[in-house]
């Protein structure tokens, strides 16, 4: 089993912590004693406090609904607004001139006036704390600035290095480890490199290589992001004391200036096809003297720090996604606009209207949410946003998919040809893609958590102890009563939004009744079970997202932003499709028959795998 | 002194905002303390607004409002409340929100907050306020072509405004737009120096800002052979309070452009089935620049609407649609002052017997 896979299971499978901000409130570290009263403390706190006002994914799960959730999260000022409005504005027309000045595929790095545009705009300051000389602006402005950086993912990827690594030393480093190293990623002295992945031949935790034995590390990391160039290192070790029987696992920061005689050597390069720039490298650590202070944290939080690095975060990835999607938007319209086909432009053509409006659609979800996460994270409405980063996750793995069948159906041959902006969009995509954690653990991410939610909050009864027979009898099964309403959503918005409200309630309705269903059916083997995984992560996701969409179209037409019908439309048209989902998945999850047979579709894989290949017969294939 | 006087006596070269708010905050300062005589100050201002050339500027209507003193007018009682209370006061309220209104300046949450605190929750003024607070967002982007923040409270050059109304006015979205200059010729070539060729430019050289898109183009390669171009003009559309002139390339209509309220189309007749589902109809379709009067086939904005600068034009649309020189083109402008040139013998005749 992989160490990637083995973390994947400990993410879906263990409680993560709730507390996921990322504000400018430094905390001394603590000891684990300290750390632990004061989890205990946290979780007191957060159990006096209702689900629904903790969690939106949760709430919407339980059918329970929380009404300040629907008020979409802006700037209480125009002038805050305006400031960052202008601020992005001018970081957007320098990145894409500077873009323009050199090709950075070419140069297989940041360019130079790539990086003149970051440090003068002072991107790296942006999420450092005040105290260490950051600006440490608010979600919503970050959102802001990682969508006009994200119009190229490179340059993206090599700004979220540096702010991963300073999310980790903000919570997990020493004050001394902060003091030092915060002021210098916020100057850009420091260039963070993160060191997670082990040697691709060695990928289970108990057999790192990477290893510090008697306070000294060796070992070959994979994967680093800028690693030829980082001056930090983050790393991922074993550490094996004589006296301790089992290894633990630790993160320890490295700092090139103090290797001792020990060096750090870049052993090879990872060759993408697409984000050249992102310099993907292995490196070698050999006889490195590293001792207590230099470990970021204690072995405990290990798990929790690769949590962070793989899982959160996630609404600057949606955010990056959104400014990427919306230029790549830009250039296809135009040859849309300017191609001319027979008697008509090429836009006129029904086929490219379609792929256009389907990436629309899908960023028009994605930018919803990821603006109502960082809102309510601001405002600190929300406490847990476990399941919606994932959410967000899925989310930017399906607009980035369909950005490649948009291209493709719109572009055609040329999407392909060199010396043309759209074949380099899709090798990033694809790259970008395939750096990220596939779906099914973002999938699990949701379902897992949402489940548990639902029973301890549901107090949900072992159905061999249940009287279930006389209940159907007596009062039926949910899925005979019509889903009515008991929250009125569409008392709190815009009578155009009435359709889309009732809908999102009765999938709420329906929800809480499936989920009833699939515990009585499936017990505690529906975490191996991927169908019901995926029904009940589309469902979560779905709610979610109509939530988001319904609000942010109700502020709009509310406010008579411009194209704010466009946005009334976007969303009920969005609503309607996550309805009539929703409704056939939970439907499938009340026909047992349909959902064990959706669930043995894997066996069907499992046998092209064994078989080494697709393992039919061909048709005309006879047998005497 | 007098209320208009105040006004009255700026001349007219140091009239602005900042000569406005000078004589608005010296009303303010000679304010005794009955604060009588604020309404006529009031709806003497308003005369003046456009004058002082600040009536699109909100910070100038919030100042006027602010010189209502704020507590005594708010109805304390039933009866106050049912009947209008200060309805004088009210009023000129409401006579500065319609003004406010008629020159489309849109109130924000400060003028709300500046009005309750004048008159209280729900009277006529308030009301007033609430209606404009509501609908002029609202319909603020009701003509979809404009995004008026491009136009409103933007010092824009004439190039400017002339891309806007091109843009605004084109809807093939694959539309390009390019800036042209028509140099004249120096009237002897051999003789004129380079200096006196720099310096004729500088001083006769017209902008065009020129639209045209692929689809246009595709169109006058496509012209039958003798075919006519006309570029007519001026006809002018206004951006926000701005008017554009602009000139209009065209054609004769396209031959077989069908008037759709003269064919009959049974959408439901499937007798011919098999020839009318498997048509391709979109290329058959006449495109947006296919009308049914003219063919349009570019627009144009020029500096100076005259033969010159129009024949300018045509010039610098040969060098991308080289079929153009092949064909006729037919210049139908109106000149600017064509209209003062007409009369100019009659005109010089009044004057000389005014004399």
């Amino acid at each position: 089993m992989g160490f990637l896979e083995m973390l994947r299971r400990s993410l879906s499978l263990r409680k993560v912590p709730s507390f996921r901000r990322f504000s400018a409130e430094t905390t001394e570290r603590k000891d684990i004693t300290e750390r632990k009263e004061w989890e205990i403390k946290q979780k007191e706190i957060e159990s006096k406090i209702p689900i629904e006002k903790r969690s939106v994914s949760r709430g919407l799960a339980l059918n329970r609904f929380e009404k300040d959730f629907l008020i979409y999260p802006e700037y209480s000022e125009t002038d805050d607004a305006e400031k960052i409005k202008d601020r992005v504005r001018k970081i957007d027309s320098e990145l894409r001139a500077a873009l323009l000045l050199e090709s950075m595929d070419k140069a297989g790095t940041l360019t130079s006036s790539v990086m003149a545009t970051l440090l003068k705009n002072g991107i790296y300051g942006t999420f450092v704390p005040k105290e260490f000389g950051g600006e440490n602006l608010c979600h919503k402005d970050l959102a802001c600035i990682h969508e006009a950086i994200g119009q190229d993912l490179s340059t993206f990827l090599n700004v979220y290095n540096a702010q991963l690594a300073t999310n980790l030393l903000v919570f997990y480093g020493s004050p001394e480890h902060r003091a030092k190293y915060l002021p210098k990623i916020a100057s850009f002295q420091c260039k963070p490199a993160i060191c997670m992945h082990d040697d691709l031949e060695n990928e289970t935790l108990a057999s790192f290589t990477t290893s510090v034995v008697k306070g000294e590390l060796n070992g070959t990391k994979v994967n680093v992001i800028n690693g030829k160039n980082a001056n930090l290192f983050l790393i991922l070790a074993k550490n094996k004391f004589s006296h301790m029987d089992k290894p633990n696992h630790s993160w320890y920061l490295l700092d090139s200036s103090e290797l001792g005689h020990g060096k750090v050597d870049v052993v090879d390069r990872h060759e993408t096809h697409g984000l050249k720039a992102l310099n993907i490298s292995k490196l070698k650590f050999s006889n490195i003297s590293l001792t207590h202070s230099k470990e970021l944290c204690s072995a405990e939080s290990t798990k929790e720090i690769s949590a962070e690095i793989l899982s959160s975060n996630q609404i600057y990835h949606g955010a990056a996604v959104c400014g990427f999607i919306k230029k790549l938007l830009v250039e296809i319209t135009e040859y849309a606009n300017r191609k001319v086909v027979g008697n008509h432009r090429l836009g006129e053509n029904m086929t490219v209207q379609k792929a256009i409006a389907e990436l629309g659609m899908n960023l028009f979800v994605l930018e919803s949410i990821v603006y109502y996460l960082a809102g309510l994270l601001d405002e600190n409405l929300i406490l847990a946003t476990d399941i919606e980063n994932s959410i967000v996750a899925r989310n930017v793995h399906r607009t980035l998919r369909q950005a490649l069948l948009t291209i493709i159906d719109t572009i055609g041959i040329l999407s392909t040809e060199q010396g043309f902006p759209y074949e380099q969009r899709i090798r990033d995509v694809n790259t970008y893609l395939s750096l990220c954690l596939p779906e099914f653990v973002h999938m699990k991410n949701i379902a897992i958590p949402t489940i548990e939610s639902w029973i301890t909050n549901t107090k949900y009864q072992n159905v061999m102890f249940k009287p279930n027979i006389v209940k159907k009898l007596i009062f039926g099964d949910s899925r005979s009563k019509d889903p009515k309403l008991q929250h009125y959503i569409a008392e709190h918005a815009h009578p155009s939004l009435a359709e889309s409200c009732t809908r999102l309630e009765q999938t709420m309705f329906r929800f809480d009744g499936a989920l009833t269903n699939i515990c009585d059916m499936s017990g505690k083997r529906m975490v191996k079970e991927p169908a019901s995984l995926w029904n009940i992560a589309t469902v979560v996701e779905n709610n979610f997202a109509m939530m988001a969409c319904i609000a942010r179209a109700n502020r709009s037409y509310c406010i008579g932003l411009r194209n704010a019908d466009l946005e009334i439309t976007m969303a009920n048209t969005y609503c309607m499709k996550a309805n009539e989902q929703s409704k056939e998945i939970c439907e499938e999850i009340w026909n047992n028959l349909l959902l064990s047979t959706r669930n043995r579709e894997i066996d069907i894989g499992k046998a092209m795998l064994e078989a080494g290949g697709y393992c039919i017969e061909i048709p005309i294939e006879k047998n005497w | 002194m007098h209320i208009e006087a105040q006004f009255r006596r700026i001349p007219e070269e140091d009239r602005n905002k900042k000569t406005f708010h000078a004589a608005i905050a010296v009303f303010m300062s000679g304010r005794n303390v009955h604060q009588r005589g604020y309404v006529e100050f009031l709806n003497t201002a308003l005369k003046y607004l456009k004058k002082y050339d600040v009536h699109k500027d909100l910070d100038t209507y919030k100042a006027l409002l602010n010189v209502f003193p704020k507590g005594p007018l708010i109805p304390t009682n039933q009866m106050q409340k049912i009947f209008m209370h200060y309805p004088l006061q009210q009023n000129c309220c409401v006579r500065i929100l319609d003004e406010m209104e008629w020159n489309n300046v849109i109130p924000d949450k400060e003028v709300f907050d500046i009005v309750v605190n004048i008159f209280g929750s729900w009277t006529f003024a308030t009301r007033k306020v609430r209606r404009q607070l509501y609908w002029m967002p609202k319909l603020k982007y009701s003509n979809k072509y404009l995004d008026r923040r491009l136009v409103e409270n933007k010092n824009l050059d004439d190039i400017e405004l002339a891309r806007i109304a091109l843009k605004m006015m084109s809807r093939d979205p694959g539309t390009t737009f390019s800036y042209a200059k028509a140099l004249p010729k120096p009237e002897n070539d051999l003789e004129a120096t380079e200096e006196a060729q720099k310096a004729q430019e500088m001083l006769h050289s017209q902008w065009i800002v020129s639209a045209q898109s692929p689809l246009q183009r595709k169109l006058i390669e496509r012209l039958p052979e003798g075919s006519c171009l006309y570029v007519d003009g001026p006809k002018f559309v206004w951006v926000m309070s701005h008017k554009v002139k602009y000139v209009v390339l065209s054609a004769d209509a396209w031959p077989g452009i069908k008037d759709e309220f003269v064919e009959k189309k049974d959408v439901f007749d499937f007798s011919d089935v098999a020839k009318t589902l498997h048509t391709d109809d979109l290329n058959d379709d006449p495109n947006v620049h296919q009308q049914k009067e003219m063919t349009i086939l570019g627009l144009a904005v020029l500096e100076n609407n005259n033969q010159n600068v129009a024949a300018a034009w045509v010039n610098h649309l040969t060098a991308k649609n080289p079929r153009m020189s092949e064909l006729r083109v037919l210049i139908r402008i109106v000149e600017d002052n064509f209209v003062k040139k007409l009369y100019e013998d009659e005109l010089r005749a009044a004057d000389e017997d005014n004399e």
